[in-house]
């Protein structure tokens, strides 16, 4: 083959690569919360493991629900506690579910089976398209012993002992007593 | 595959797509205030102004009202992918969203037009006081490739590191995962078949070739020959690569 045949032959690749994308973009959009606001508005706080996920079919549209093992409740029902359910399901808009096309909500969080996560919620019945506080905020991901949101701030100490979020991160061990403290703070509970 | 074959499926490829493929956007303002339209119009302007090309982008996309209980206490928008028939981006948009409609329909826009999520203007966290108004580097960061099928690393290209990552990430469950392109909660075939209906082989010498083999890439830029391209490992791949020139041809 010759090299213009192949010049040719490759621009018209790359214009039929043009004309057959399609989006799979990152671009829902959410106002920014504060640590505080997201704790503040939350419904359930806790920290667990996700085991499955499974798609179903919600009137024309596919959900997918994520199902987490609860390790240590900090808030259940807008009330400071360490117990609640012992499995919690949270679903979000998109997926692939018998009956309707696939659909992807672009930018919402993700969840892998065996994820250790701290989760600030809006609740279970909650009808959002991502019940967490803040689309996805309130998601915490644990990597070595460091647990981090989406922008990559973790969870630490300050020197008051306060929670917060910086750059370097403290042992759950540290945080989660001092996260309970801080909701109670924040909701004037004792 | 003769050269005369090749352009003869070139070309009614194109004559198929041709007929959905320009920039357009639809609104369906309903739901909400009757400006929606102009707004939009704005966010598209804006991106003119800094630079954009929109008009060479080949996107069809759809931005209509929401439900406030679907959106929730706090997104502004939602872009839903592989939404109506013929449309590429459905965008959802809250109908009291006040100022920061604006922002987030820049945001969704820069996106369609090509954009990296959450690089410069497209960050989606959006701030009461900080207008999103895209600027010339935004528009130069522009690449139509971004959110290829297929496209698992997210670098505008469909090619071998895509496919390295969906191995390593082969049955992995969960949602939203990079590499489950179906969508179906769990990285397996039906996501090889996604890639593989739009693996595009680079040349050898390319920059993306290059990034795939690494240090066994060749220096020389001269022309290679199609035999010299690396084997697929399974007969499937074998079938993708027996025309490595044409991105279509090994679609349905």
């Amino acid at each position: 083959m010759s090299t213009i045949a192949r010049a040719q032959l490759a621009s018209f690749a790359a214009l039929l690569l043009l004309c057959a994308a399609i989006g799979v973009g990152h671009a829902t959009a959410f106002q920014a919360l504060r640590f505080e606001e997201r704790l503040e508005r939350a419904v359930d706080v806790f920290v667990g493991r996700v085991t499955s996920v499974s798609s179903e079919r919600r009137d024309d549209d596919p959900w997918t629900v994520v199902s987490i093992a609860v390790d240590e409740w900090v808030l259940y029902d807008s009330t400071v506690t360490e117990t609640g359910p012992f499995d919690v399901d949270l679903a979000f808009l998109g997926g692939s579910a018998t009956g309707t096309a696939p659909r992807q909500v672009a930018g919402f969080p993700v969840f892998a089976v065996g994820d250790r996560v701290l989760v600030a919620s809006y609740g279970a019945d909650s009808t959002a398209a991502s019940p967490l506080v803040g689309v996805t905020q309130g998601l915490w991901r644990e990597a070595n012993g460091v647990w981090r949101d989406d922008d990559d701030q973790a969870l630490a100490i300050d020197a008051t002992g306060r929670v917060q979020l910086a750059r370097d991160g403290d042992p759950e061990i540290v945080w989660l007593p001092a996260l309970r403290t801080l909701l109670r703070e924040l909701r004037g509970t004792p | 595959m003769s050269v005369r074959r090749r352009w003869r499926t070139a070309i009614a490829t194109l004559l198929l797509l041709g007929s959905a493929s320009a920039w357009e956007v639809r609104v369906d303002d309903e739901a909400g205030p009757a400006d929606l339209g102009a707004r939009v119009d704005a966010a598209v302007d804006a991106w003119r102004a800094a630079g954009a090309d929109v008009d060479a982008v080949e996107r069809t996309v759809l931005v209509r009202y929401g439900d406030a209980a679907l959106l929730g206490p706090d997104a502004i928008s939602l872009v839903i992918t592989a939404g109506p028939p013929g449309v590429d981006f459905e965008l959802v948009v809250r109908a009291d969203a006040g100022e920061q409609l604006d922002d987030a329909l820049v945001i969704a826009i820069g996106i369609a037009l090509g954009g990296t999520p959450g690089v410069g203007v497209l960050d989606p966290r959006l701030e009461a006081d900080e207008p999103r108004r895209p600027g010339p580097d935004d528009a130069a960061a522009l690449a139509p490739g971004v959110g290829l099928p297929g496209d698992v690393t997210g670098d505008g290209n469909v090619g071998f590191d895509d496919l390295l990552e969906l191995a390593s990430a082969w049955g992995r469950q969960g949602i939203n995962l990079a590499a489950d392109l179906d969508g179906d909660g769990v990285v397996g075939d039906g996501d090889l078949d996604v890639l593989r209906e739009h693996y595009r082989f680079a040349p050898i010498g390319s920059e993306a070739s290059a990034d795939a083999v690494g240090d066994d890439a060749p220096d020389d830029t001269t022309e290679p020959e199609p035999e010299t391209e690396p084997e697929p490992e399974s007969g499937e791949d074998a079938a993708a690569q027996d025309e490595p020139q044409n991105a279509s041809d090994s679609a349905p």
